[in-house]
């Protein structure tokens, strides 16, 4: 089974710093670590990788360092690694950026059965970048995926929804994004840097290797653009209404209408 | 000159660093209070080359260089002093040394086990009468036919109790030399090698510490280590890249003790503030936070010196020696900014004292450091 992880790299303090004029994240001399969901994606393909043998490739598209985390993947047991990096990719939304990661997978020299990714990442918590290159590669996928068994030509997974567990069978080839694995990430042997770390390890891909024009990517490319970050100022104030059910309910519709919630 | 780790040690540090906020410091109180080391996190570490670190693959080992080694113990000492000394003297004075002295034989027999994980290691330098004077061991090995036949105490042996191995410092008769000194490695489980009760610590509990007991033990020829009469040669080489470890082993426990401070400080409050909101346990905070990066660089610089090949007697000494101080300042200050409950045992505070004292003391004390540093500044060596 060919598997690709997409994976990202994330502040690895709470304390995050946005970039007063690009609202943007300060990466620059920040420790970073793997987006916390995309280990557990990686775990996931390894998991599939012990069972059914194969090859695992992780991508990522971010700033020069990003290669750490593609070296910490190949560390854990991936067997090839591509990062996707040139300033004109910096910038990109969520549709830019999976733009970009679904044309890296047409454009490797096989075809994955399987694309995993984390369901979120711990910075910017969009959960759209898993499902999007899935659209754009017109493949099916499941989101927030926990468990998955291989069954023939496709795939049992197993998803939490609000109250209840959904399993899903799904054809391959696939996209999942995985988010609070069944399965406890593993730990990574120091035997398994030397390889890891050899050059050439990880190859680099910019726009020239992806086929692309820089407009269509990064800044540029984006369909939306950050206008500004800031706190909201919540005003978060409970008014408890003491009286019997009756007069109680008349009293909150003449206060959600009176804010205009309800009409 | 750069001062900052390559990406290669960022990741070794974070995968050491991720391994014993997992498994080492939820266990570390544990251990300490039963004295116990616990073989479930041998059989963890077992897989992950921690035994090896700088072993290389062909033996079983990790491949990493004298920095690897330092992160990796200094991160597993943070979290459990213990079990970093367990894996400092295993891969700095008993594996290391083997590769770095023994015959191919040798290694396929000892090393390769010994990377694993398999056969635990030890180093037997101090008796009762010969601790920071090596040359007064009086352990002797015997030639008889093709084996040597060896008498003696060995005491203080840390990772005693767990050993299968062990480097054992003597006198031999091989060349006719006087004094002469050399290492033979003997299997623990041979008659006539005996191990005492584990030692009642004050720190550093968690280490199976015991004295070996060698009473007409009969050992092959072939476990002679390095040539007749290398002994000493091959204790000073060893003691120096082994020194790297015992710093590593100081930043960590230091380290402990400022993360301990600083988290106490803004939970602890009193006259209605945050006891960090008080110049006085900011200043003890801050000089405990420069400590620990000096001792840091210091020690980062030795482990970076053996890795190009210098002569690092005085570095590793160095480094020893400012670390050691620095994380029983630490830990002092630490006890001190926790008052009352600092010297409780409710709080890890009063274990990191107990454990940083030792590094004062082991692998050379203070003392001998300072020698070792005047020595070679009077021969007019480069450190």
């Amino acid at each position: 089974m060919k598997i690709v992880v997409c994976m990202k790299q994330v502040p690895a303090q709470a304390d995050i710093r946005i970039d007063q004029r690009r609202w943007t994240l300060v990466r620059q001399g920040v420790p970073s670590r793997i987006n916390p969901h995309d280990l557990e994606a990686l775990e996931t393909a390894m998991t599939l990788k012990d069972r059914l043998e194969g090859e695992i490739l992780v991508m990522t598209m971010g700033p020069p360092q990003s290669e750490e985390a593609l070296r910490e993947a190949l560390a854990m047991g991936a067997d090839r690694a591509v990062l996707l990096s040139e300033p004109c990719l910096a910038g990109a939304d969520t549709l830019a950026t999976s733009f970009v990661l679904a044309t890296a997978i047409r454009r490797l020299p096989f075809r994955p059965d399987l694309i995993l990714c984390g369901a979120r990442s711990a910075d910017s918590d969009t959960g759209q970048v898993g499902p999007q290159i899935a659209e754009e590669l017109g493949l099916p996928h499941v989101a927030y995926v926990r468990e998955v068994k291989p069954c023939g030509d496709s795939l049992t997974v197993r998803r939490r929804l609000d109250r209840h567990m959904e399993t899903i069978r799904v054809r391959l080839p696939a996209l999942l994004t995985v988010a609070r694995a069944s399965t406890q990430v593993r730990e990574i042997s120091l035997r398994s840097l030397e390889g890891a770390f050899e050059e050439g390890a990880v190859e680099l891909w910019g726009v020239a290797e992806l086929g692309l024009e820089p407009h269509l990517v990064g800044r540029m490319g984006s369909a939306t653009w950050v206008r500004r970050i800031f706190q909201p100022q919540g005003d978060h104030k409970t008014r408890w209404v003491r009286q019997d059910p009756e007069q109680a309910v008349r009293e909150i519709l003449r206060a959600l209408v009176e804010r205009h919630i309800i009409d | 000159m750069r001062l900052e780790l390559d990406m290669k040690h960022t990741v070794i540090r974070k995968i050491a660093r991720g391994f014993a906020e997992r498994h080492l410091g939820p266990a570390a109180g544990e251990i300490d209070r039963s004295a116990r080391f616990p073989s479930d996190l041998l059989a963890k570490m077992k897989p992950l080359g921690y035994f090896g670190i700088q072993i290389p693959q062909q033996w079983a080992g990790a491949g990493l260089d004298t920095l690897a080694y330092s992160l990796v113990i200094e991160e597993f000492s943070r979290a459990c002093a213990a079990v970093g000394l367990m894996l400092s003297v295993h891969n700095s004075v008993a594996a290391y040394p083997i590769w770095r002295f023994g015959t191919e034989a040798q290694r396929q027999r000892f090393l390769r086990p010994l990377a694993r994980g398999d056969l635990v290691g030890s180093f037997c330098l101090t008796e009762p009468n010969a601790g920071s004077d090596a040359s007064a061991v009086e352990t002797c090995a015997v030639l008889d036919d093709d084996h040597f036949i060896l008498n003696g105490n060995k005491v203080f042996v840390t990772n005693g109790g767990l050993a299968g191995i062990a480097l054992v410092f003597c006198r031999t008769r091989l060349t006719g030399n006087p004094r002469e000194l050399s290492v033979i490695m003997v299997e623990t489980d041979r008659p006539g090698c005996a191990k005492g009760p584990q030692e009642e610590l004050c720190g550093m509990r968690g280490n199976p510490v015991c004295s070996f007991v060698l009473n007409d033990c009969r050992v092959p020829r072939d476990n002679l280590l390095g040539a007749p009469g290398e002994g000493l040669r091959i204790a000073l080489a060893t003691l120096d890249a082994g020194r790297i470890g015992i710093a590593s082993q100081a930043v960590g426990i230091a380290q402990a003790c400022l993360d301990a401070s600083v988290r106490y400080a803004n939970e602890r409050s009193q006259f209605r503030q945050s006891i960090g909101g008080f110049q006085a346990v900011q200043s003890k905070i801050a000089e405990m936070a420069v400590g620990v990066e000096a001792a840091r660089m210091l020690t980062y610089r030795a482990a970076a010196l053996l890795d190009k090949g210098g002569r690092v007697t005085m570095a590793s000494a160095m480094a020893k020696l400012f670390s050691s101080r620095v994380a029983v300042q630490a830990a002092t200050e630490a006890i001190q900014i926790h008052g009352g409950y600092g010297y409780t045992r409710a709080y890890p505070v009063e274990r990191y004292y107990r454990d940083a004292k030792a590094t004062e003391i082991y692998e050379g004390t203070s003392e001998i450091q300072r020698l070792v540093i005047y020595r070679e500044l009077e021969s007019g060596r480069e450190g």
